[in-house]
C-alpha cells in the first residue's frame, strides 16, 4: 500500500509538471497581456510594469523562473485582479468558499442520484422510470447558466423566497447548490440505472434469489455494491470539478469562490492566477482520482493496488 | 414399501411462457413428472428445450418476462405456483436449493464465501453465530475443501472453478434441503473436475437423503447418477423412464438420436458420431403435430398433423410418439 502511494505521488508530480508546462506556453500564445485594458497605459508605464514582474524577459527565462518558484511553493503574485496579492493567499481565501458549496452539492448529488438510479432500474419501464429518465436527461442537457438564471428569476425575483446572491445565510446556499448538483445528480442517476440493470441480470443475483433472499437484501446487499463501481469512476473528476467551484455558478450568484477568480483571470490575462488555479485544480483532480482508486479497492476485493 | 412413499415433487401439465416483443415463446408446454424423496431425476435435452426453465418454475424464480401459465407444481404437498412470494422465500434455499451451471459467475464477487453461506443459514435457521461457523466448517469439509476456516474468509476470485462449484454445493446443502436442483452443474467445468464434482454429488446423494433434479445435456453424466430420466424436446417431455429403460430400451426417435450422438469409449475407432440433422422448432408457433417430426427419420403423415399420444411402452416408461401405436403404423402402410 505504501509503495503504491509513493508511486502514485511520483506520477502525480510528473503530471502536475506537464500540466503546468502546457498551461504556461498555451497561455502565453494567446494574444494580449495583463496590462492591456480599455484605458491603455502609456508605453513607458506598461514597460515598467512588465519589468517589475519580469514579463520583459524571454519566455524560457520566465518559464524557468516560474518553475523554480513553484518548487519552493511560491505561486507568484497577482498582476491585475488583486494587486500583488500572493496567489497562495487567494487560493486559501477562495477555495474554502467554493469547497463549502461544492461539498454540499456533491452530497446532494449522491444522496439523490443513487436512490433515483436504483428506483429507475427496479421499476424499469414503469412510470417512475420514465419520469426519472426524462428529468435526468433534461438535467444533463440544460446548461448551468440557464438553470441558474431560471432559478434566480423564479425563486429570487418573482417569488422572493431566496436570496439571489452572496452566501450570507443558509438560504442563500439553496440556489447555487441546486444549480451545481443538477447535472452530476442526473448523471449519477443514469449511470446507476444502467449499471444496476446490468448487475440485476448477473448469475449471482439469481443465486441470491435462489437462496431465499428477499427483494431488499438482493437489491441492497448483492446488487447495490456491485453497481456502484461505474459511479465511483465518475465521482472522482466530478468531485474535483464541483469542489473547485462552478465557474458559471459562482459568477452568476456572485460567490467569492475559486471559480470566479479563474474566469476573471482569463479575461484579464492575470497569468499567475491562471497558472495557480490550473495547477491547483490539477492537484485536486489527481488527489480525487487517487481516492477513487483506493475506494475501488475497498468496494471490490478483486482489485489489487500494488501493481 | 417403495410404493407407499409419498411423492416429493409432482409436476402436472406445467406450462411456462416468455412474453417477449416477438411474441409468446412457449418454453415449456405441458410437462409432468414425479420425484420421490431420495431419488435422482435426470432431465436431458438440448439447449432451449425448456429443461432449465421448468426447474426455475419449481423454485418460483422464472426470470422476467417468463410466467407459469398453466399446470401445477406440488412440492411437499403445496402448490408452488399458487404460494405467495413470502412463503416461497421460506422454501427457497431451505427446502429446495439449487446449484447453477457457471460457478465462475454464480457467486457474488464482493463478499467472502463465508458471508454468502452464512446468509443462507441466518435466513433459514436459528443457529447462533458460533453454531453457524461450526456448520459452515462442517459443510466445506463435506464438499472436500481443505482448510475450511481459512477458506471461509476468502473471496470467490481466490477459488478455482471446481472449488467454486463445491462452495455452491455447500451453500445449497447448508439448510438440509429436501430437494436439490442441479442445473447443468458440470457443464462449465473441465472433464477431470467434472468427474470430481459428479463423484461428490453421488457421495452426497447417499449420505444425505434428498431428492435431486439433475438437469443436463450430457447423457454420460445422466447415466452416472440418475434413477429416472425425462428426455425433453421443444418444451415437452418426449420420453420418460428409468435410467436403464432410457439407455437400453429407448423408444423415441429423439432419444435414439441423442444416444447415437454420444461418443463411445469402447467403439472400434471407425464408428462415426451421428448428429441429429436439422434445427429445433420455433417455440413462438409450435407445430400442431410432433415437434420432432421435421427432424425425424421415421416421420409418418400422422406425426405432422396430430400431436403424439403418451404411449406406455414399459413399466413406468412412456414415450410421446406415434411409432408404438399400431394403427398409426398400419395407416402409413
Amino acid at each position: 500500500m505504501l509503495k503504491y502511494l509513493v508511486k502514485r505521488i511520483g506520477t502525480a508530480v510528473v503530471t502536475l509538471f506537464v500540466a503546468a508546462t502546457i498551461t504556461f506556453f498555451v497561455m502565453n500564445l494567446v494574444p494580449g497581456g495583463p496590462f492591456l485594458s480599455e484605458k491603455a497605459p502609456t508605453a513607458a508605464a506598461k514597460a515598467a510594469m512588465e519589468a517589475k514582474y519580469g514579463l520583459d524577459k524571454p519566455l524560457m527565462v520566465q518559464y524557468g523562473r516560474y518553475l523554480s518558484g513553484l518548487v519552493r511553493g511560491d505561486f507568484g503574485v497577482s498582476y491585475v485582479q488583486a494587486k500583488n496579492k500572493p496567489i497562495i493567499d487567494i487560493i486559501k481565501q477562495s477555495f474554502p468558499v467554493s469547497a463549502k458549496i461544492g461539498s454540499v452539492a456533491v452530497l446532494v448529488s449522491v444522496l439523490i442520484g443513487i436512490p433515483l438510479g436504483c428506483l429507475s432500474a427496479l421499476r424499469r419501464e414503469k412510470w417512475q422510470d420514465n419520469v426519472i429518465r426524462v428529468v435526468s436527461t433534461v438535467g444533463i442537457a440544460v446548461p448551468g447558466f440557464v438553470v441558474a438564471t431560471s432559478l434566480m428569476i423564479v425563486f429570487a425575483v418573482k417569488l422572493k423566497l431566496l436570496p439571489s446572491s452572496g452566501l450570507s445565510t443558509a438560504a442563500s446556499y439553496v440556489l447555487p447548490v441546486i444549480t451545481l448538483s443538477l447535472s452530476p445528480c442526473s448523471y449519477i442517476a443514469r449511470l446507476m440505472r444502467s449499471s444496476m440493470l446490468d448487475v440485476i441480470g448477473q448469475d449471482y443475483i439469481r443465486t441470491a434469489r435462489a437462496k431465499g433472499m428477499d427483494e431488499f437484501v438482493t437489491t441492497f446487499k448483492h446488487a447495490l455494491r456491485n453497481s456502484l463501481i461505474p459511479v465511483i469512476t465518475y465521482m472522482g473528476p466530478m468531485i474535483a470539478n464541483v469542489l473547485t467551484g462552478g465557474f458559471v455558478v459562482e459568477k452568476i450568484f456572485n460567490i467569492p469562490g475559486l471559480g470566479r477568480y479563474f474566469v476573471k483571470s482569463i479575461e484579464s490575462r492575470d497569468y499567475t492566477i491562471i497558472m495557480g488555479t490550473t495547477i491547483f485544480y490539477a492537484a485536486i483532480l489527481i488527489l480525487m482520482t487517487l481516492i477513487c482508486d483506493i475506494v475501488y479497492k475497498l468496494v471490490d476485493p478483486r482489485i489489487k493496488l500494488d501493481a | 414399501m417403495e410404493e407407499n412413499k409419498k411423492n416429493l415433487v409432482e409436476v402436472k401439465d406445467l406450462e411456462v411462457s416468455f412474453f417477449t416483443y416477438a411474441g409468446e415463446v412457449k418454453a415449456v408446454r405441458g410437462i409432468s413428472y414425479e420425484l420421490k424423496p431420495g431419488e435422482v431425476m435426470g432431465i436431458v435435452g438440448e439447449s432451449g428445450s425448456g429443461k432449465s426453465v421448468s426447474s426455475y418454475g419449481l423454485m418460483g424464480i422464472i426470470p422476467s418476462p417468463g410466467k407459469v401459465i398453466g399446470g401445477q407444481i406440488i412440492f411437499d404437498g403445496q402448490d408452488m405456483t399458487k404460494l405467495p412470494e413470502k412463503e416461497l422465500l421460506k422454501i427457497r434455499g431451505k427446502d429446495i436449493s439449487m446449484i447453477f451451471q457457471d460457478p465462475m459467475t454464480s457467486l457474488n464477487p464482493l463478499f467472502t464465501i463465508g458471508n454468502q453461506i452464512e446468509e443462507c443459514l441466518k435466513k433459514h435457521t436459528d443457529l447462533s453465530k458460533e453454531d453457524r461457523q461450526k456448520r459452515m466448517v462442517e459443510l466445506l469439509t463435506l464438499v472436500g475443501i481443505n482448510q475450511p476456516e481459512k477458506r471461509l474468509k476468502q473471496y470467490p476470485h481466490e477459488f478455482s472453478g471446481g472449488m467454486r462449484q463445491r462452495v455452491m454445493i455447500a451453500m445449497a446443502l447448508s439448510c438440509d434441503p429436501k430437494l436439490l436442483i442441479a442445473d447443468e452443474p458440470t457443464t462449465a467445468l473441465d472433464v477431470t473436475i467434472q468427474a470430481q464434482i459428479l463423484e461428490l454429488m453421488k457421495e452426497l446423494k447417499d449420505k444425505i437423503h434428498m431428492g435431486i433434479v439433475f438437469i443436463t445435456h450430457d447423457l454420460g453424466v445422466v447415466s452416472e447418477i440418475c434413477d429416472n430420466i425425462c428426455v425433453m424436446y421443444a418444451g415437452t417431455i418426449v420420453e420418460q423412464g428409468s435410467s436403464d429403460q432410457i439407455f437400453y430400451e429407448p423408444k423415441h426417435p429423439y432419444t435414439w438420436g441423442l444416444l447415437a450422438s454420444v461418443p463411445k469409449i469402447d467403439s472400434d475407432g471407425h464408428e462415426r458420431l451421428v448428429p441429429i440433422e436439422g434445427n429445433p422448432v420455433d417455440l413462438i408457433n409450435p407445430p400442431k403435430g410432433c415437434p420432432f417430426a421435421p427432424r425425424c427419420r421415421y416421420c409418418m403423415k400422422v406425426c405432422i398433423d396430430q400431436a403424439p399420444p403418451q404411449c406406455t411402452v414399459g413399466e413406468g416408461h412412456t414415450a410421446a410418439c406415434w411409432l408404438p401405436v399400431k394403427e398409426a403404423r398400419e395407416m402409413e402402410g
